[in-house]
């Protein structure tokens, strides 16, 4: 049971305690405002800097509609540039990388999608141009390079890598490592994979190398 | 010490401690310490739970539409719940989950794509253009401030966004154009022979040992389903007699209350712009923007000025019109520059807004107006208006009256003669449900509850369309039975005939399969069986005139060596055994680039398709989803 005594003497510690640490306390209240203040300062301006990513992403689709083609080359180019750290860059070289195979200006296709490959944060993404960077190189005749472009680790993509694999071996004319290569790819398909009717049809294209 | 506290309870220390208090409250909001009450959850997608209310929700909706969608076509015995709640939960799941990531990784819809949007949807707008009260109108209804929407719609621009940036960039190499069209277009050079089991059916005997042996085995195919038939009384909104015309004074005092709203409108300005978008640099645009508008006072057109050089595609065919513009409707900038003008043919600019810099032409103005009360189009409205609500109120009198009477009487009659209805019957029907009101899923689940089924009470009202409420009573029921060996002796009997003549038809075919790999043509061994030759000749994929198990197994035989034969007996799905001989394949001439470039585009949506699956599960990898409990569609309380 408290009494009036102890009250004082609480009372009396509280006092001295803050004398002793009323600096510490405001300075570390301050800092703590400040990280505060200053993240969601920080998210304000990476919000801001998003937003002006995302409105020349999408004046380039207009351009692209538009067929204004060097205006949507240089926003492309800034987007790399100036704005890498947002997803919209990865988009515009993608975008500008599926322009160029349309022209069969593979050079250029197949370093937009390296720059993908390279700087996107996005580990889906960096899949998606992986794949399509190896497609790029077996179209150039270079089946080798696209072997090592496609990688190891495909995760939810080893379906599709395991599809263009059989398509390099083809290329490359051995059937039998194809066909592996098609049946390994069927067995990772997801049900409904709209890929599938297609890689059943080059299975069955290769079906003397295996008579079941 | 609590004393002093009480005495104390002024001064910093105190407001040190509420303001230590308070601070989490101000940074993170009062949501994310409500955890939610017992709705237990379907799915953790990340840190958003999908429960079971939210599902149902969502599912009801898109049941609703999707039957909307079918119309009359719409047949509740051969619709597939349980696909439908795995497509509904899954397309949640991919929702939240793109949502989540595409916040993560830094997407982010701009304000003005955010317009372009609002601007574009047909629901939103009133003769053509984008109208601010009828889009705030059309949130209301749906109990939605546009901020809220504002903020989920951002989400799905940015989502879409996420999605265009793997889907709408694929492509496919000529390769593999040409891959993907040498398959579909190969053609192979075949003899099919089918063994139908028909003929063989006369040479089958069977005995009623073996029937029975058969019904033995299979008795659970001979089952009958439980059955209902309901009677029901209907009360239609439709059906009710016409609402008479009221006193003048009434409708007077419509008008009186809602003229404000209804009738009232405010100052319109008709305005015309020139946008010049930032692209990728501002400055530049700025001083293309203070170009055209030195043009524009030395004596250049606007509306000609607009059609060469605006960046707007929805105004500038029209000469940069954007038609009649009320307060509310306009970026903020825009709408302070418009109303600034002082008279009719002024121009101003260039303004600032988010979608780039705008040369603005004031072209008339329409001063704010009331229409008068004895105006005919205002008649009529509050005619419509008077009668509309009038309905609604005798209907739900109605509703009330038809509740009260079912809930206190145990049969439909004494219901029916109060209300001056007549009882219906409807045509026996199982739990996948039946005709007329036995296909709505709201009648099947009542029907098949306890209170009617077991008890024999009179339903609630249930809702069988937007506008009718029925109530239901058992008619009559028959439950789930085996039904005895004499009443299907026949169908048994079929079952066995079938079998043992398709066996027969196969050792046939095998014999002919035999012949041919001796070295016989398929031709000719058919011929000396009496079989006919169906096809002869190259056939293509899904070649007409032949089963589609035949033309699948085609595509799927191995390539025979030049001069050689390749032979196989398949089940054609037509109760017989087919012989194929496989000679040749035939692969399609290779095509020039611009047949290529044709063929590629449904290459390239497939592949386009399959990379986003993929990607998709990369993402709710990332995310985490976590199945928790299985969606259930069964509502609380289904009557209403």
């Amino acid at each position: 049971m408290a009494t009036h005594l102890d009250d004082e003497e609480d009372l009396e510690k509280l006092k001295t305690w803050w004398k002793d640490n009323w600096v510490g306390l405001v300075a570390g209240l301050v800092i703590g405002f400040g990280a505060i203040g200053g993240w969601e300062g920080y998210k304000h301006w990476r919000d801001g800097r998003a937003e002006a990513a995302s409105q020349m992403f999408e004046e380039l689709k207009k351009n692209l509609e538009a067929s204004k083609t060097e205006d949507a080359d240089k926003i492309v180019a800034t987007l790399k540039a100036d704005f890498s750290h947002t997803p919209y860059a990865a988009a515009a070289a993608l975008t500008a990388a599926q322009r160029e195979v349309q022209a069969a200006k593979y050079d250029e296709a197949s370093a937009n999608l390296a720059w993908v490959v390279e700087h996107s944060s996005d580990d889906g993404l960096v899949q998606v141009a992986r794949l399509r960077h190896a497609r790029v190189l077996l179209a150039q005749g270079k089946p080798d390079d696209a072997m090592k472009a496609l990688g190891d680790e495909a995760g939810s993509f080893s379906s599709l890598a395991e599809e263009l694999r059989g398509d390099i071996q083809l290329a490359k004319g051995d059937r039998k490592a194809a066909r592996s290569a098609y049946e390994k790819a069927l067995a990772a398909a997801e049900s409904g994979a709209t890929n599938k009717t297609l890689l059943q049809q080059k299975l069955d294209d290769l079906a003397e190398v295996n008579p079941s | 010490m609590l004393q002093s506290i009480r005495d104390r309870l002024t001064g910093p220390i105190v407001w040190f401690v509420i303001a230590l208090i308070a601070i989490p409250f101000a940074f993170w909001g009062i949501d994310s310490f409500n955890t939610g009450g017992g709705d237990p959850v379907v799915v953790k997608v990340g840190d958003q739970k999908i429960t079971q209310a939210q599902f149902r929700q969502t599912y009801g909706q898109r049941y609703e539409q999707y039957r909307s969608l079918l119309g009359e076509s719409f047949r509740a015995d051969l619709f597939d719940e349980s696909k439908f709640r795995e497509m509904t939960l899954d397309d949640m799941v991919q929702e939240s989950a793109m949502r989540q990531y595409a916040r993560s990784e830094g997407y982010r819809a701009s304000d003005a794509t955010l317009r372009d949007f609002l601007v574009s949807v047909p629901a939103f707008q009133k003769d053509g253009k984008f109208s601010a009260d009828t889009y705030r109108e059309l949130l209301k209804q749906q109990g939605m401030k546009p901020d809220a929407y504002e903020i989920q719609l951002r989400d799905a621009l940015a989502i879409e966004q996420l999605r265009a940036t793997v889907q709408a960039t694929a492509f496919v190499t000529p390769a593999q154009a040409w891959d993907a069209q040498r398959l579909e277009k190969q053609a192979r050079r075949i003899t099919v022979v089918p063994v139908s089991s028909k003929k063989f059916r006369d040479g089958v005997t069977v005995t009623d040992a073996q029937i029975a042996d058969r019904y033995e085995t299979d008795k659970t195919r001979y089952m009958s389903r439980e059955r209902l038939k309901l009677a029901y009384v209907e009360v239609d909104r439709t059906k009710l007699a016409a609402v008479e015309a009221p006193a003048p004074e009434v409708l007077k005092a419509i008008y009186d209350s809602e003229k404000d709203q209804r009738f009232a409108s405010g100052e319109e300005r008709r305005a015309s712009h020139i946008l010049v978008s930032f692209g990728a640099d501002k400055d530049a645009a700025k001083k293309k923007a203070d170009e055209l508008l030195a043009r524009i006072k030395s004596g250049s057109d606007f509306a000609q000025l607009a059609r060469e050089q605006s960046d707007d595609t929805g105004s500038k065919e029209q000469g940069g019109d954007l038609g009649w513009v009320r307060k509310g409707m306009m970026a903020p900038k825009f709408e302070t520059a418009l109303y600034e003008i002082p008279a009719a043919n002024g121009i101003t600019g260039p303004v600032e807004t988010e979608f780039g810099w705008h040369l603005i032409k004031l072209a008339e103005i329409k001063a704010a107006s009331t229409r008068p009360l004895d105006d005919a189009g205002v008649q009529a409205e509050l005619l419509d208006v008077y009668r509309n609500r009038e309905g609604e109120k005798r209907f739900q009198e109605l509703s009330t009256k038809l509740e009260q009477l079912a809930f206190e009487n145990t049969t439909l009659e004494p219901v029916a003669a109060e209300l001056k209805l007549e009882i219906k019957t409807t045509d026996w029907f199982t739990r996948e449900g039946g005709e007329g009101i036995a296909a709505v899923d709201a009648v099947k689940q009542v029907a098949f509850s306890p209170e009617v089924l077991e008890a024999s009470e009179n339903s609630k009202p249930i809702r069988a369309s937007a506008d009718a409420l029925v109530v239901v009573h058992k008619a009559e029921y028959e439950p789930a039975r085996q039904q005895p060996l004499e009443e299907v002796k026949e169908r048994v009997r079929e079952t066995v005939v079938t079998d043992a003549a398709v066996k027969l038809a196969k050792t046939t075919a095998d014999e002919l399969v035999a012949q041919v790999k001796a070295g016989q043509s398929l031709s000719d061994a058919a011929k000396a069986k009496n079989l006919e030759v169906q096809f002869d000749g190259p056939a293509a994929r899904g070649q007409s005139g032949l089963e589609g198990a035949v033309g699948s197994a085609i595509f799927r035989m191995p390539r025979p060596a030049a001069g050689s034969v390749h032979v196989e007996a398949v089940d054609n799905g037509n109760g017989g055994v087919s012989v194929i001989a496989l000679t040749e394949v035939i692969d399609p001439p290779k095509p020039d680039e611009a047949q290529l470039a044709t063929a590629g585009s449904s290459a390239r949506d497939s592949v386009a398709g399959a990379e986003f699956g993929a990607y998709r599960k990369t993402v709710e990898d990332a995310v985490k989803v976590k199945r928790i409990s299985a969606p259930d569609t069964k509502t609380e309380n289904p009557e209403l």
